[in-house]
């Protein structure tokens, strides 16, 4: 690409200032250097332009695989300039990623193995450090990931049943063929699924499932649309439990119900199931306080009004519930839940502790 | 030149302006599904979300009478600041030392959630009591934490979660919503009114010491507020602070993400820095042991290289051991380090808790001998096994001295068999839940036992520590692993009549060796340790042994008063 001569001076100030400066410089200046800190937003700005006039950005890449595969292989053995050549390689990549094949594997895993070298100063949490300016090894993994992932679901849905799962559920729960795996089984039928979730369950019905075998099972159970009991359901992991209690509104309502109630015994997502489950229709607030204690507090805290306050100030009136309702209150923050609180803070048939807790909470 | 940049700056910030719209944040750009917040009050493999954090903590503190909570402020848009201090009733530890007094602060920045999710474990761990080293910190420290520091910004990194202004698919680079990391100073709720993306204080630049280092600009990332201290989030910090004793501030944390990191803010005090080190130098190791991944260590002095950061308030106003802990992952590991995936929530609360507690532990002071307990067990150990030799630590009024009373029933004799019991004023060892053995904290290289000797005279004594049997005279005492037993054999000595030195050694959970001399109470004090005796070995008891086959006879037990007057 022709490119105005101002602007290869400027490149080349860019590349000096990638060195030792960040980009966005009036957020960070050395204290040092603060008598010169007009110098270097100048600078700065100079290294912006200039990245920004060497970017190949927009200009279109071509359709074919094998040419984009050429046009890397090309610009690879070129010496020279090191910035084009890694915007071009994280362009192919990402481009692969959307139409590549096997063909380009071997490319892509050979790039993902690779550091990029053309870097800029990024403001992380407290300090600068040196980003890639074009991430062309993340952008290589990435692609490499889903043409696998495409070449898997391709196979997997090629055949009439599950029977790869018990394969699958061999692999790590982030290898593509796992969420290949987890697209093929949504796109099976009820009965398909169901039998797969017997199948990934049978072979030792007891022992606890890895992690991507409970992937796998959420997933049929949720396609089926038919909930696990309690017992099945604790033999996921907590990674695989989440997943389905993420799926549950795919099932049925009377199934959500019992997936939300056997998943109160899953430790790994117990608290999340019951605010999922929310106060059941008809239980009064000081009996869904006194079942579900804290989880029920913030349940019903999240309703603000006025009368759900004047439940909750209630509540406090009762040792059982009192300390859980106090938790709502706290939560709820109004104007009305302070002064329900303020008038607990001095009511001395309060539990003390509770009482200062309270005043604690208060800022007193 | 002024015209110039001023025209090159502007072309400059054109270009960025024309970024300024709200973009998503996608599981292509991250490369993995973007992590959503779950209502759950316990942990999940992913984030919670900040309702369900704070449900958590006030759910705790009330439930738990050593944990209170407080509203310490209120944050620009008025909503409550509330920090938890944890400590059991009164001023000294149970050794009747004064406690030192620690605080650990997250989710200043709110686009990091890692971080309250890990000073929640800190929360949840202490709060549930149920291994040997949290009873023990409770206990011994006064610990405030603070979990969620600006909870405005944390609501809108919460109510768009895969939005953000700016930026990338991966959320790189981008400002507000979920990659906001400042304040909500001057900044409303709506991502569509970019104008404001930019607007808030950096809460970790608005401090004294350092103030300056964060950028002038009210748009900018790192913008420091117009003075030190200036936000009631930062006020807020500071009142939290001010629960505790402040005067014994020992040990501070500010958790956030991401780099792998410790900032550790060293000063002009040769032994303050070396501790600083030495702490983080036993975190680093925990996390090791835990999963293997090496948190690096940034050294930061106080005097010269501060950007206005907390860490550097704590370490500069209290001359505490004082850290900015940045999690997961380091530079380059994911296209965003700020959005950690779900899958690693669970392993990066795993690997910091434990070294967090660790530094806790270490803040506490050395551990030392606390007493010596000498059974005759020639017919076997069991509870009515005759006590010969008692030598205690009592610590004095002030808690800075501690004077040895010694009471001897009697003398050791060479024809009886005995047990040791050494009671120390830490947990030395925990049980590894996996492989069952007992250890020191996971990564941390030290000796199996203890080492316990009575100068020139032989004897057998392999000192074990004790885990379990609490409530026996064999068992431990306060806390799991503060005892170790040895039985040895004088059957085996020839040595003349006399008082021996008892020789005591070992090294804590955090690998750290023993304070020699208890007389004087180690503490924590601005210039570092003070009262911390080197050498690892307190032979300060003397143990005085009859030899019965000269058959000299009880009468030497008049020579009692030759006890070493130590």
């Amino acid at each position: 690409m022709a490119r105005p001569a101002s602007f290869s001076l400027l490149a080349i100030g860019a590349k000096v200032s990638h060195a030792w400066l960040p980009l966005d410089c009036d957020h960070w200046t050395p204290r040092r250097l603060l008598p010169f800190r007009s110098l270097l937003r100048l600078a700065c700005a100079a290294a912006l332009l200039a990245v920004a006039a060497e970017s190949r950005a927009g200009q279109p890449l071509p359709d074919s695989e094998a040419a984009l595969l050429a046009m890397v292989v090309a610009a690879d053995a070129k010496s020279g300039d090191v910035a084009p050549v890694e915007e071009l390689k994280r362009d192919v990549a990402a481009k692969l990623g959307e139409i590549g094949t096997a063909a380009s594997l071997a490319w892509l895993d050979a790039a993902a193995k690779q550091s990029p070298t053309v870097t800029v100063k990024e403001l992380g949490c407290r300090a600068w450090f040196d980003r890639a300016v074009y991430p062309f090894d993340q952008e290589a993994a990435k692609a490499a990931w889903h043409i696998r992932q495409r070449a898997a679901l391709d196979v997997y849905t090629a055949r009439d049943d599950l029977g790869f799962l018990e394969e699958v559920a061999a692999l790590d729960s982030s290898a593509p063929e796992v969420s290949a795996a987890l697209a093929a089984i949504a796109k099976s039928g009820t009965g398909t699924a169901a039998k797969a979730a017997g199948d990934l369950t049978g072979g030792a019905p007891n022992a606890p499932h890895g992690n991507t075998r409970s992937l796998l099972l959420a997933e049929a159970w949720a396609t089926a649309g038919i909930a696990p009991n309690a017992p099945e359901l604790a033999l996921l992991s907590d990674a695989g439990a989440l997943y389905l209690l993420r799926l549950s509104e795919k099932f049925p309502a009377a199934e959500r119900a019992r997936l939300l109630a056997a998943a109160r015994s899953h430790a790994g997502i117990a608290s999340a199931a019951a605010f999922a489950e929310g106060r059941p229709g008809g239980l009064a607030v000081s009996a869904y306080l006194a079942r579900d204690g804290a989880t029920a507090a913030a349940v019903l805290a999240s309703d603000g009004s006025p009368a759900m306050t004047a439940e909750l100030a209630a509540a406090l009136g009762d040792a059982a519930t009192a300390r859980h309702a106090a938790l709502a209150l706290m939560l709820q923050a109004t104007a009305e839940a302070r002064a329900a609180l303020d008038e607990a803070a001095s009511n001395v048939a309060l539990d003390e502790a509770l009482r200062i807790d309270i005043e604690g909470w208060l800022g007193r | 030149m002024k015209a110039l940049s001023a025209i090159v700056i502007a072309a400059a910030l054109s270009s960025m302006a024309g970024g300024q719209t709200v973009n998503a944040i996608t599981s292509g750009g991250l490369g993995y599904a973007v992590p959503m917040p779950v209502n759950s009050l316990t942990p999940v493999a992913g984030f919670r979300s900040q309702s369900a954090l704070n449900s958590r903590h006030m759910a705790l503190a009330l439930e738990k009478d050593f944990i209170t909570m407080h509203a310490v402020g209120t944050s620009i848009r008025g909503t409550n600041i509330v920090a938890y201090r944890f400590a059991t009733a009164g001023t000294t530890t149970p050794d009747g030392t004064a406690k030192g007094a620690a605080m650990l602060q997250g989710t200043i920045h709110p686009r990091e959630w890692i971080s309250p999710e890990v000073v929640t474990a800190v929360f949840e761990r202490l709060a549930a009591g149920e291994d040997a080293t949290a009873r023990f910190l409770v206990d011994n420290l006064e610990i405030v934490i603070l979990p969620i520091a600006n909870p405005d910004g944390f609501a809108v990194t919460q109510l768009f979660p895969a939005q953000t202004v700016g930026g990338s698919a991966s959320g790189g680079g981008g400002a507000d919503g979920r990659m906001r990391r400042k304040s909500m100073l001057n900044a409303d709720d709506f991502l569509s009114t970019t104008g404001d993306a930019f607007n808030g204080v950096d809460l970790n630049r608005n401090h004294s010491f350092g103030f300056g280092g964060g950028s002038g600009s009210t748009t900018g990332e790192t913008y420091r507020g117009p003075s030190a201290g200036s936000e009631p989030e930062s006020q807020a910090l500071y009142a939290a602070a001010a629960l505790l004793n402040e005067s014994r501030l020992r040990f501070y944390v500010d958790v956030h993400s991401h780099q792998q990191v410790y900032y550790s803010i060293t000063d002009a005090s040769a032994a303050r820095s070396a501790a600083v080190i030495d702490a983080y130098g036993i975190m680093r190791s925990v996390t090791i042991g835990i999963s293997g991944r090496i948190y690096g260590n940034l050294p930061t002095r106080v005097e010269t290289e501060s950007i206005g950061a907390t860490d550097e308030y704590f370490a500069g106003t209290y001359r505490a051991m004082s850290y900015t802990l940045e999690a997961r992952p380091p530079s380059g590991e994911l296209f965003n380090g700020f959005i950690l995936p779900d899958s690693q929530v669970d392993a990066t609360r795993r690997e910091l808790e434990p070294a967090i507690a660790a530094g806790l532990y270490y803040s506490a002071g050395p551990a030392s001998v606390r007493e010596v307990l000498i059974y005759d067990t020639t017919d076997g150990r069991s509870e009515s096994s005759p006590l010969v030799f008692r030598q205690a630590r009592t610590t004095q009024v002030g808690g800075a001295t501690r004077i040895l009373v010694t009471i001897a029933n009697g003398p050791l004799r060479t024809t009886r068999r005995y047990t040791a019991v050494i009671r120390f004023t830490k947990p030395m060892r925990e049980r590894d839940t996996g492989s069952g053995i007992l250890r020191a904290f996971p990564g941390v290289s030290t000796t199996a036992a203890p080492g316990i000797s009575l100068a020139n005279v032989a004897n057998g004594a392999v000192p074990v520590f004790v885990v379990d049997g609490g409530g026996s005279i064999f068992g431990w005492d306060r806390y799991g692993g503060d005892t170790a037993v040895a039985d040895f054999d004088l059957r085996q000595s020839v040595v003349p009549n006399g008082v021996y030195t008892l020789e005591l050694s070992g090294t804590d959970l955090a690998g750290t060796a023993l304070d020699a001399d208890p007389r004087t109470v180690a503490d924590w004090s601005v210039t570092g340790w003070t009262g911390w005796d080197a050498g690892g070995v307190d032979a300060l008891t003397g143990v005085p042994i009859l030899n019965d086959t000269t058959n000299v006879g009880d009468a030497w037990l008049l020579l009692g008063s030759a006890l070493p007057p130590r």
